[in-house]
């Protein structure tokens, strides 16, 4: 589904990525991308995402080149590719319906209003429609910000860390939602976390970024007897 | 992608031709004074060292050292009182001190002017070199204190605590405070410096002789062109200097509290208010009410001077400033926005420094440089035109439009355009939708702190108003001269009334135009 190619990622003359090759196939899958801070576990989201130019080498998304280069060939918006943010990015001055009608009336769906109501009911947002983003409690902007991405019906999640400021009984709820959206809405989730507890009980596969480097591409459960130093190091076998 | 580069491309050009505007002509001034006859230039810069000369400037220096000191002084007791300590009415005081730095700085001086007379002070001690210091720190405080005030607000909270969990409050502020405020402090020192040695106004009205006036005196009644503009070069020199090891600082520091606080903010509560509110109230009575008071009373003392007759001399000015003060602010504004929008898009922080530098030429030099380069049989259409105001305005106030709007610009994340961006959003709707509201209110209140100077601005204009133009702050200041006294405190009055008018019309479009809902959470 996603596919990196000898890829390089450098910040000023900084390598934030570093030959970077690598393959995920499983759709409908939710993959964590674990790493120290610095690691560059964001600048992989940001590239899938179009947000970010490479260097050098290519990105593929479901076979088709989007990256290659310095050059981005497919723009984020047409990579049918939703993001959530770490600090959510839910526009303080428009209204929760506002935020999530966005994309779609930049999309031109017929009927978004009936989509946007819909939407609203799934994620039990209905009654905070006229609201605005202030006047939310951290739980509610995370509904928000994933209706907000979910409305476009996305074939991939990226998620940067969003739940981070949450609480621990908020975050095992927002856990399952999304657990529960790959299995319903059959999206295919990346996930960057540092928590590496949160990586091994959510995810179905784990992408262990170190230095610039792939570590360890593979399940939760196989990477206990991966042998790295660091890795088993980072997940405190 | 192609139409958006078009856009940037044209936006690039655009302010590229706009700086060549108002930075050749101080290039120009510069190549032109160096490379006149060597005998000339040296005996233009050994002229510095005779005795008037000499002492214009240790005047200047002396006056700006002094109103720094004490400008920052204050300016340092006030931002803690309104920032940091919870003194009841702050905010009506806050506005109160800042009213002599809004209003031009001839109006303060004919009102002191009209108090000292009142009160028979001595004349030798009323047009004396203490006398400009005191003027020039009653007007410059506030800027002091704005700058300080952004300074604390952004400490974070957690460290002035970290800091009490060990040691005293007092030692906390000396330790840890101050040092975090030294860029603030040392900013808006240097800032103060800058601005009072390019003050034209107080000095020439108190008959105190500084550097600026004797490059004046040069150019206009000694038509000594070549000696002015080699004073004109050293004076710039000294300002540039004083900024060269401070940039860092004033192009990175928020001068300008607007939007959010970036941090948790901590108050402290004082043991007793009332002291520090007396004194608080005692200061702003004396320099800003008396002589407003004195102001009014000067000009209805004498029994056949009716202030609607004033108006009416001045309206012709007061029509041309307001059109050509509002025009300008536009521009100002205008380009600060794209210069900010640039400099926040493709990392061009030496925009800012050049601007900055710009900024912190004199306005006599500005005025000076803007004659030698537009007073071209080429570029006589600019110079015979408002267009030459328009470019003075916009070399004076540039840097203050894009410091507003990019301490805006910055506190707006990222990752809002990107989310936008990620849904398909093309550049221009981004920036309607999404931009233009956020950075709605920094636009509004770039354009009428901008619109205030350009309407007080009297050092750049004297110099370079094109006939058939009547300014306000021109007709007013060389009406001083030969008019009676209770005719130039009307002028002044109506002058103070008129930038106070602004003043409310920005208060009241402010509170009507954002009072959305959302902004609460700002």
């Amino acid at each position: 589904m996603i596919q990196f190619r000898n890829c390089t990622k450098l910040f000023d003359s900084k390598t934030i990525l570093r030959n970077i090759s690598l393959e995920v196939n499983e759709e409908n899958s939710f993959t964590s991308i674990l790493g120290k801070s610095g690691s560059g576990k964001t600048t992989l989201l940001r590239l899938i995402a179009g947000l970010e130019k490479l260097n050098e080498g290519s990105i593929h998304i479901k076979g088709k080149i989007v990256s290659e280069g310095s050059k981005i060939i497919v723009p984020p918006h047409e990579r049918n590719v939703g993001f959530i943010f770490q600090d959510l990015a839910l526009w303080p001055h428009f209204t929760v319906y506002q935020n999530i009608e966005f994309g779609l009336k930049q999309k031109k769906i017929a009927g978004y209003k009936s989509i946007i109501m819909q939407t609203m009911n799934e994620f039990g947002i209905t009654d905070l429609k006229d609201n605005f983003t202030h006047q939310l409690s951290g739980g509610q902007q995370q509904l928000v910000a994933l209706a907000r991405s979910m409305v476009l019906q996305p074939e991939i999640l990226l998620m940067d860390e969003p739940l981070a400021n949450l609480d621990v009984k908020l975050k095992t709820q927002m856990r399952k939602l999304i657990k529960q959206l790959v299995k319903e809405k059959k999206v295919s989730i990346f996930y960057v976390t540092h928590d590496h507890k949160e990586a091994m009980e959510m995810s179905d596969k784990m992408i262990v970024v170190n230095e610039g480097a792939i570590t360890y591409y593979g399940t939760p459960e196989q990477s206990i007897y991966f042998d790295s130093t660091f890795l088993k190091e980072f997940i405190e076998v | 992608m192609g139409k958006t580069i078009n856009i940037k491309t044209i936006l690039l050009l655009v302010a590229g031709l706009f700086s060549a505007a108002i930075v050749l002509p101080l290039g120009a001034l510069l190549f032109g004074t160096i490379s006149g006859q060597a005998s000339e230039v040296v005996n233009n810069i050994t002229s510095i060292f005779h005795g008037d000369v000499l002492q214009s400037i240790g005047n200047s220096l002396i006056i700006s050292t002094a109103v720094s000191i004490l400008s920052v002084l204050l300016g340092c007791c006030f931002a803690f009182l309104f920032s940091k300590a919870n003194l009841p009415f702050s905010k009506a005081l806050r506005l109160l001190l800042l009213l002599p730095f809004l209003l031009p700085s001839y109006v303060i001086c004919v009102a002191w002017n009209d108090v000292w007379l009142f009160a028979d002070v001595h004349r030798n001690l009323i047009y004396s070199l203490p006398a400009v210091v005191f003027i020039l720190t009653t007007i410059y405080t506030p800027l002091a204190a704005f700058i300080i005030q952004a300074g604390l607000k952004n400490i974070n909270a957690g460290m002035e605590e970290a800091g009490m969990m060990i040691t005293s409050y007092k030692e906390v502020f000396i330790k840890i405070v101050l040092p975090l405020l030294r860029p603030a402090l040392f900013s808006s020192f240097i800032l103060i410096f800058i601005l009072s040695l390019s003050e034209f106004a107080v000095p020439s009205f108190l008959s105190v002789p500084v550097f600026v006036t004797e490059i004046f005196t040069q150019f206009s009644a000694f038509y000594n062109y070549s000696l002015a503009a080699t004073q004109s070069l050293i004076l710039t020199a000294i300002c540039l200097l004083l900024l060269f090891p401070e940039r860092k600082f004033l192009t990175n520091e928020y001068f300008f509290p607007f939007g959010k606080k970036a941090f948790r903010f901590r108050m402290y509560e004082l043991r007793n208010k009332s002291v520090p509110l007396v004194l608080a109230m005692l200061y702003l009575f004396f320099t800003v009410l008396v002589p407003v008071a004195f102001l009014a009373f000067q000009t209805f003392s004498v029994a056949k001077t009716s202030l609607l007759d004033i108006v009416i001399m001045l309206l012709p000015s007061l029509k041309d400033s307001l059109l050509i003060a509002v025009a300008g602010a536009f521009i100002v504004t205008l380009f600060g926005f794209i210069f900010s929008w640039l400099t926040a898009q493709y990392k061009l922080k030496f925009l800012q420094t050049i601007l900055l530098f710009v900024f912190a030429v004199p306005a006599i030099v500005t005025g000076v440089s803007l004659i030698f380069f537009y007073n071209t049989p080429s570029l006589s259409f600019i110079y015979s035109s408002i267009l030459i105001i328009l470019i003075a305005f916009s070399t004076r106030f540039l840097f203050i439009a894009v410091k507003i709007i990019s301490d805006n610009l910055r506190q707006i994340p990222v990752s809002y355009t990107e989310a936008a961006k990620m849904m398909g959003a093309r550049s221009f709707y981004i920036f309607r939708k999404i931009s233009l509201p956020l950075l709605g209110e920094a636009l509004f209140t770039s354009f009428f702190i901008i619109l205030i100077f350009c309407l007080n601005e009297l050092s750049t204009v004297i110099m370079v108003y094109p006939p058939g133009t009547s300014l306000l702050p021109v007709t007013i200041f060389t009406r001083t001269a030969n008019a009676p006294q209770h005719i130039v405190s009307g002028m002044s009055l109506v002058a103070l009334m008129f930038t106070l008018v602004i003043l409310l019309c920005m208060l009241f479009g402010k509170k009507v135009l954002f009072n959305q809902q959302w902004r609460e959470s700002r």
